[in-house]
């Protein structure tokens, strides 16, 4: 019996409008995240994974023209700003790539973290300052009580990086959106933070929404992956087994592009050519020009998300053999 | 066989704040090191932000002015140079930068770029560049028609290969590479590591990699040296830096790469703690306030480098 | 497609017909910014009306007819109405005008001049030479901007040409400052450095890498330099330090007028209209090129 997803995104489409016309960031996307799991979303730039954590916000300065997201049974797109503006931040927060531009750098970061408690649990100032010394120590923040009275700018990148953290879970939401949470950081203290989100979610049950660039992000932190190419997801799975026997010719080209445990002057195996820029057209599938497999037909036919079973899915006209007959 | 580049006891310290202001304090980005680099190898610069990798390629390329130190190249000391000897000197080594959007002039054509060392050093003429400025963009995996585009037509990849380009139009013998693929995306950053190493290979270079990444240093170096606050901790060859490491941070800086494995799940536990200011370097060992293996030694005598098996670590406890 | 060895060609991309934009340029962005448009027109205009006050058949602006004194506008053969003397009032405008566009364009040429050497040796070189510069521009900012042209106009004798000077020197700062720090980022930037590990020289960083690069800026720079340089060659007529009787010129008109405010308002209405017309046109025109050059906009940027 499988449980409900607490955030299920179907179709969702979402267009910028630029000097060169129409761009269609996300193009027909289909997401479900289960309560309690950590799913990372990977994509090169211009994939449209940010786009998609924005749009499920609601934040995008794009425009959503079709799809729905559900979350909790409500789909968020027929929301009002006013109800939106309770659900952000409460139920569902977001972490942000770059802490400095995500904290307001003229406010004390205990009041910050407070703004929320206050504006959302109604808490008192005095009680918010307690929850928030609270937080800060849950997301090891050595020194919370007296910290609590810096600016952003007297804390480092990592520190940071735990504030926002901490203003995340401060109203303990069902989910989390975090948007390259640890790109701008150190390797050691990127393990720290990585541990820190795991850390998070076992102890307040939060799903995860993790977007990384990096499949060894992904791969360790990771429940479920969906990759995502040129605004769609193109493969979807559990993670160990995404790793172990990747379907779409782009999840294998990416995972062949890692020197991670490469002997020097063993050639890597790239993905060739670029990623399609946003506002490029596909008439076929979008990854036909740089696929390894490619046929005739992958340049006219557009490809379904195949259902592949054992929770794995796939967006490649040479699947189509192993495909299950089941609907999405 | 001789060394193409010795670097001796290379220092370069800034002072911060004002320059009437009492609180005046110095920063230590570079403080002590020692590099040899054979003809036609890879050496490997690896470390966090602030441990001083870039700055030591600046000043290897003059760029900055060292503090003290003396840089050798092929066997002649730069820092006693004239302008006119630096600007023969440089013909024969060149820097590809880290950022594909900032080190391209955005008013410049791709061809013009590419030309521009030929043009500082009067090398041929107008059609010898034009042709030069082809073959070079053809080597690099670009074609010949590119050369009329500017930078803001290019995706990252291709910009990364524009400078490339640019770096081997006087055909110099050393290329120092700040990290050429962080900014890439990984699809594109296996590209230019292969052409990277095409290029090594074809044209006997010697090359300074620098990247913060362990995963890619190991893979196009010969031997790797890690950096932290400004001096060497480990030195020695890549593969035994990679699969068998001494120094405490060098541990840790490997096992807090996230591997692409999930099977390979590390529970090592991350390093504590934040890294110090370079402004504030910890005394004797500037690791012991973050090493697991710290002791009282080494909170007031400072290691140096010495030989641990086939590698060099700078640390009292290995 | 063969397995990406890293020479395999980068462009072929059959399926992905690289979509040309329509044509976005900084001039297409200029020309759908109608407010710049407008700036951009008026200036035209005025220009025009201005070099060709010669030959215009309009009467001459010094003649005076103690018959028609104060005559409001729309009386025939005067337009806009004559002033305390009898003269025409549009002619002297016209007059006026070449004034003040000869005196702002030649006031700000040679203060952008000065400031941007200023501002591209402070910036580029930096250290101990940055700091006598930029202590020199602090302490010509430290004077009150019209004090001081006042202060320099009355030290070297009134007249359009002192005028000029001093509006000249008050503006240098302005051009020093913000070329400083365009020339601060750019300097910042791996190009400047790889130029630099290249062997290249000073020159030719500067003029090769550097001034290509914040000639954009400098242009929204003068836009709005000479609107401002409009309004204080009026000033400084206004004063008595500028243009000197029976030269016409906005500002003395303005201070002619004054007098007889209540019995004639037009006298001071017109010339008060063209200065503020044509200081917003240079304001228009200098934020619409500001926003048509960002380079922010652009596309294929980041």
């Amino acid at each position: 019996m499988q449980p409900e997803p607490i955030l299920r995104v179907r179709g969702l489409k979402t267009e910028f409008q630029s000097a060169a016309g129409v761009v269609r960031a996300v193009d027909g996307l289909d997401l479900d995240i289960f309560p309690g799991e950590i799913v990372g979303v990977v994509g090169e730039s211009g994939s449209g994974k940010s786009a998609m954590a924005f749009s499920i916000l609601r934040l995008t300065p794009g425009k959503i023209v079709a799809g729905e997201v559900q979350f909790r049974g409500r789909n968020l797109l027929d929301l009002s700003e006013a109800e939106m503006e309770r659900l952000r931040g409460d139920r569902i927060a977001m972490i942000f790539q770059d802490p400095m531009t995500s904290l307001n750098p003229l406010m004390r970061i205990g009041s910050q973290i407070g703004e929320a408690l206050r504006y959302h649990m109604g808490l008192s100032r005095r009680q918010a300052d307690g929850t928030a010394v609270q937080l800060l120590q849950s997301v090891h923040l050595p020194d919370a009580e007296r910290r609590i009275h810096d600016y952003p700018h007297q804390l480092s990148g990592g520190q940071r990086q735990r504030v926002v953290i901490a203003m995340g879970i401060s109203c303990a939401p069902d989910l989390l959106i975090a948007d390259e949470p640890t790109t701008a950081l150190d390797v050691t203290i990127q393990a720290q933070i990585l541990n820190l989100i795991s850390e998070t979610r076992q102890r307040s049950s939060a799903a995860v929404l993790l977007i990384t660039h990096d499949l060894g992000v992904v791969a360790q932190l990771c429940d479920r992956v969906a990759v995502m190419y040129a605004g769609q997801v193109v493969e979807q799975g559990p993670t160990t087994d995404l790793f172990a026997n990747p379907q779409h010719p782009y999840t294998i080209g990416l995972l062949r592009s890692t020197p991670h445990g490469r002997r020097r002057g063993e050639p890597l195996r790239p993905i060739p050519g670029q990623p399609p820029r946003p506002g490029d057209i596909a008439t076929g599938c979008s990854f036909a020009p740089r696929c390894h497999l490619v046929e005739e037909r992958c340049h006219h036919q557009a490809p379904a998300l195949l259902q592949l079973g054992g929770g794995r899915q796939a967006r490649c006209l040479l699947r189509e053999e192993s495909a299950h007959e089941s609907t999405p | 066989m001789n060394p193409l580049l010795e670097v001796q006891g290379l220092i370069k310290y800034y002072p911060v704040g004002s320059r009437f202001s009492a609180q005046r304090r110095t920063l230590r980005a570079v403080d002590g090191i020692d590099l040899t680099v054979q003809p036609g190898e890879t050496l490997g610069l690896v470390g966090e932000s602030g441990c001083g990798k870039s700055t030591t390629v600046r000043l290897i390329m003059r760029l900055l002015e060292p503090t003290a130190g003396r840089i050798l190249f092929d066997g002649q000391d730069m820092s006693s140079m004239s302008s006119a000897q630096l600007k023969v000197v440089r013909r024969r080594m060149q820097i590809v930068f880290q950022d594909p959007f900032a080190s391209l002039n955005p008013r410049k054509t791709a061809g013009r770029i590419i030309a521009d060392p030929l043009a500082i050093h009067r090398i041929g003429s107008a059609a010898e560049r034009r042709s030069r400025v082809q073959d070079l963009l053809e080597r690099v995996g670009l074609d010949r028609t590119h050369a009329e585009r500017y930078p803001h037509e290019f995706s990252g990849g291709q910009r990364q290969r524009i400078s490339i380009a640019r770096a081997l139009a006087c055909s110099p013998q050393l290329i120092v590479a700040d990290e050429p693929v962080s900014a890439l995306d990984v699809s594109i950053q296996a590209q230019v590591l292969n052409l990277l190493q095409e290029l090594q290979r074809d044209l006997a270079l010697t090359m300074i990699f620098i990247s913060h990444d362990l995963s890619v240093v190991q893979y196009v170096s010969d031997r790797i040296a890690v950096m932290y606050l400004g001096k060497i901790v480990e030195l020695g060859p890549s593969q035994a830096i990679y699969y068998h490491p001494q120094h405490p941070y060098t541990r840790s800086l490997l096992s807090a790469i996230p591997l692409p494995d999930p099977t390979r799940r590390e529970a090592i536990p991350p390093l504590e703690s934040e890294l110090p200011s370079p402004m504030n370097v910890p005394s004797g060992c500037r690791f012991h306030p973050r090493c697991p293996l710290a002791t009282e030694r080494c909170r007031h005598e400072s290691p140096e480098l010495r030989p641990v098996g086939t590698t060099l670590v700078a640390c009292h406890n290995v | 497609m063969s397995e990406g060895s890293s020479s395999a060609p980068l462009l072929a991309n059959p399926s992905f017909p690289s979509r040309r934009p329509v044509a976005d340029t900084p001039f297409t962005r200029l020309a759908r910014n109608r407010l710049a448009m407008f700036g951009l027109v008026v200036i035209l205009l005025v220009t025009l009306l201005a070099l060709l006050a010669p030959v215009l058949l309009i009467t001459d602006p010094n003649e005076i007819n103690t018959a028609a004194r104060l005559k409001p506008p729309g009386t025939p053969g005067n337009l806009f109405g004559t002033d305390q003397l009898g003269r025409d009032i549009l002619s002297r405008l016209i007059w006026g005008a070449r004034v003040s566009l000869l005196v702002a364009v030649v006031a700000a040429t040679i203060a952008l001049t000065i400031g941007t050497l200023i501002g591209v040796i402070a910036g580029y070189f930096g250290g101990l030479v940055d700091n006598i510069f930029m202590r020199l521009i602090d302490v010509l900012l430290a004077f009150p901007y019209v004090l001081l042209a006042i202060a320099l106009v009355s030290a070297l004798g009134p007249g359009l040409v002192n005028a000029m000077i001093a509006i000249a020197i008050v503006n240098i700062s302005f051009y020093a400052r913000n070329v400083r720090s365009a020339v601060l980022s750019i300097k910042s930037m791996e190009y400047i450095e790889a130029a630099r590990a290249s062997g290249a020289s000073h020159a030719r960083i500067i003029f090769l890498d550097i001034l290509p690069n914040i000639i954009a800026p400098i242009l929204v720079l003068v836009s709005l330099n000479i609107g401002w340089m409009v309004t204080e060659t009026a000033g400084l007529s206004f004063v008595g330090l500028g243009a000197q009787p029976p030269t016409s010129d906005w500002g003395s008109m303005l201070a002619d007028g004054r007098r007889f405010i209540l019995v004639a308002p037009h006298a001071i209405i017109m010339p008060g209209i063209a200065i503020v017309l044509l200081v917003f046109a240079f304001n228009s025109l200098g934020d619409g090129l500001r926003d048509a050059l960002d380079p922010r906009l652009r596309k294929g940027g980041r």
